[in-house]
């Protein structure tokens, strides 16, 4: 008999980067390289589980401005055109590497992979990743969720206008882009404080997960700990973190990630190559960036340029060892937890960012896939999702769960920080004037007059400066200068669009421009923000 | 160089914020307007701590900070855990008596333990519109792992008021 549930989750998430006002954009290869390190992967993955009669299952949170990006008629264009780039430089790498075997391998290995992956996207999918989505989670194998709005720390948003209306633009969005309601919902980072839970249920969400000490320190002490899901006061169920499960996968140092022979990430042709041998393949102003092409293994701690050369064979097989490891080590928890939990059998809860299988750990999509196969194998555990754990076993704990984050000490430290705590009074001020205009124009407006577009944008500006991602970046200190230009361009959007409705004097051009150009939520309600109750 | 979003933190009007960080320090901003200033007394913010029971009116002032320009932010620390605290700025009379001009809305310290309430049960069922939940009678089993700390941690004097079903 199965003693625990096993629920692997993945959320996956890329801020709204979109540039058609250039012709190649350093921040859209964040999209490129996570479709072909890892969204692509997984979706392979799949069909060869399919293939193999292998019962993989795994949540899939994807965010609205992710899904907007995958169906976006320019970036998948352009997304196709840097696999073009990926081919070409592999093709150049096999001449440019013949006599030297272990190189000349690897270049081969690149070169069928990137071309694997064209075929794969372009004639088998049709470049519909959203259908594929579709047809897995229909097939029962990916239970398909989305994300909070464009991933803000929600208690830090002003207004309750605010919080429905980001949980709303996303439910909403996803319904249209899937063809179903969905039936959970991934908050960004985990950030949760009491109350937040009413918007979603509002949407109807009936899980959402957070940090283990969510649950552990909820207003009464979870009688099966982290290991079955507590139920909020408006009845949306709130499944905890297994700390031991993302421990082994999250810790560079001593998780799986870090093992000598597996890819090192911060080796890269784009940076290893002279200018002009490279430049075909980087941007055209000469700034490098990864290809994707990396040559060496982590080796040790033995610092950059010291790395020896990466063996694809030996660390895909290691990923494997890895994987059965991990599901190992669960099947003995979930014999320790049945012991304790008498009448129920555990949900072990094992959220990761997406983005950390294939792009940041290369190895990580096999890992996923060698998970599913010794998961099949074990009798132990049953390979679930968080709707099947709430059908099996229904008797659950009603409290409320603790404020918390999934981030740096379980709080709000890194989203509140000396670095980025003065984007909180633009955007609440932002949200205010957004409540105010709301509450001003709701059923005034005719549907697509000019005044109807305007606060349309003006939402969708606001939505998008909201994005934790901004000040996620401005405390890590990457590629700074970006997020604050994009924190800036949204809000001056923003205050310039509110001030031509205020005034009357609506410039269509400047209106038709940033709609072309932030065109996320094309059927976005702007009266939720009239809504503050 | 201004900027159109600069309109965003113009201060025309009074407002304080207070945004919880951990459980240990918040973050208060504040917005006053120039007028403000023209009083001849010095503007101060300061913290208060508030009483767990929400119907009780006692306020204690646990930290107190210059106000020097019309809007600008710091951390504060907390005076404990699962505390009400409310920002307010102001000025003080000759009296010695606090005159707010604004006040933040009440925001509680994050906690690192659980509550004291009981265990309290419900049935779920999945449906299209999220979970349908009804109080269900449900004993625990002894010896289920987490059954001993039913009642709560010892800190009861800072937990919040029991949830009132």
């Amino acid at each position: 008999m199965a003693q625990a549930h096993l629920s692997i989750v993945l959320h996956t998430h890329l801020p709204y980067v979109r540039h058609p006002e250039h012709s190649y954009h350093l921040e859209e290869m964040w999209f490129y390289e996570a479709m072909h390190e890892t969204y692509l992967p997984i979706l392979q993955m799949f069909r060869r589980l399919e293939a193999q009669q292998i019962p993989g299952k795994l949540t899939l949170s994807v965010s609205a401005p992710l899904f907007s990006m995958m169906q976006d008629a320019l970036l998948t264009e352009r997304f196709v055109a840097h696999l073009d780039r990926l081919i070409a430089l592999s093709v150049r790498e096999m001449e440019r590497t013949r006599g030297d075997e272990a190189f000349s391998r690897l270049a081969h290995f690149y070169h069928d992979r990137f071309t694997d992956m064209k075929k794969f996207y372009v004639d088998e999918l049709g470049r519909d990743m959203i259908g594929e989505l579709r047809r897995q989670h229909q097939a029962g194998r990916i239970e398909l969720m989305t994300c909070v709005g464009t991933h803000p720390i929600l208690p830090f948003l002003s207004t309750d206008a605010s919080r429905r209306a980001q949980v709303a633009a996303s439910c909403d969005l996803f319904e249209q882009t899937f063809g179903f309601r969905t039936r959970g919902i991934w908050l960004a980072e985990c950030a949760f404080s009491p109350g937040m839970d009413r918007f979603l249920a509002e949407e109807g969400i009936c899980f959402t997960f957070s940090e283990g000490i969510a649950i552990e320190n909820a207003d009464s002490a979870p009688v099966y700990g982290n290991f079955s899901p507590l139920i909020s006061e408006h009845g949306v169920a709130f499944f905890g973190r297994d700390q031991l499960a993302s421990a082994q996968v999250w810790s560079a140092k001593e998780g799986y990630p870090g093992d000598f022979v597996y890819r090192e990430f911060y080796r890269d042709l784009g940076f290893d190559r002279e200018l002009d041998y490279i430049l075909p393949f980087i941007h055209p102003d000469g700034i490098r960036h990864n290809t994707g092409l990396k040559y060496h293994r982590i080796t040790g701690d033995v610092g950059l340029g010291n790395e020896q050369p990466y063996d694809p064979e030996v660390a895909l097989g290691r990923a494997w060892e890895h994987a059965a490891h991990f599901v190992d080590t669960r099947a003995r928890q979930a014999g320790e937890l049945a012991g304790f939990l008498a009448d129920r059998p555990a949900h072990i809860t094992c959220p990761y960012d997406a983005e950390l299988f294939g792009h940041w750990w290369f190895e990580g999509t096999t890992f996923l896939e060698g998970l599913f196969h010794r998961a099949a194998e074990n009798e132990a555990l049953i390979l679930s999702t968080p709707l099947d754990y709430l059908r099996a076993v229904p008797v659950q704990q009603q409290t409320t769960p603790a404020t918390s984050t999934w981030g740096e000490a379980g709080y709000f430290n890194v989203w509140l920080d000396d670095n980025n705590v003065w984007v909180y009074r633009k955007i609440r001020n932002a949200e205010g004037l957004m409540t105010e205009l709301a509450a001003e124009f709701a059923g005034r407006l005719a549907a697509q007059s000019l005044q109807d577009r305007v606060m349309r944008q003006l939402g969708r500006e606001l939505l998008l400066a909201q994005s934790s991602d901004w000040t996620f970046i401005l405390k890590t200190g990457t590629t700074v200068t970006y997020a604050l230009r994009e924190i800036e361009a949204h809000l001056d959007n923003f205050a310039i669009l509110a001030e031509q409705l205020r005034s009357g004097d609506i410039h269509e051009a400047f209106l038709a421009e940033i709609e072309g150009k932030n065109n996320i939520f094309p059927q976005l309600d702007w009266e939720v923000w009239a809504d503050n109750s | 160089m201004v900027s159109p979003s600069d309109v965003l933190e113009t201060s025309w009007r009074e407002q304080v914020v207070l945004l919880p960080r951990d459980p240990f320090a918040a973050y208060v901003y504040w917005e006053v307007t120039q007028d403000a200033f023209g009083e001849e007394r010095p503007l101060i913010g300061r913290l208060l701590m508030l009483p767990s029971d929400e119907s009780a009116t006692f306020e204690r002032e646990v930290f107190d900070f210059p106000v020097e320009s019309v809007r600008d932010g710091r951390f504060v620390e907390f005076v404990g855990e699962d505390i009400r605290h409310v920002a307010e700025i102001g000025h003080r009379g000759e009296d010695g008596e606090f005159r707010c001009l604004v006040r933040s809305e009440v925001v509680r310290s994050p906690r690192t333990f659980a509550g004291t309430d009981p265990a309290h049960f419900v049935a779920v069922q999945v449906t299209e519109n999220g979970l349908q939940v009804r109080d269900v009678e449900h004993r625990v089993p002894e010896g289920t792992l987490f059954a001993a700390r039913r009642g709560g941690s010892s800190v009861g004097s800072l937990s919040r008021p029991r949830h009132k079903r």
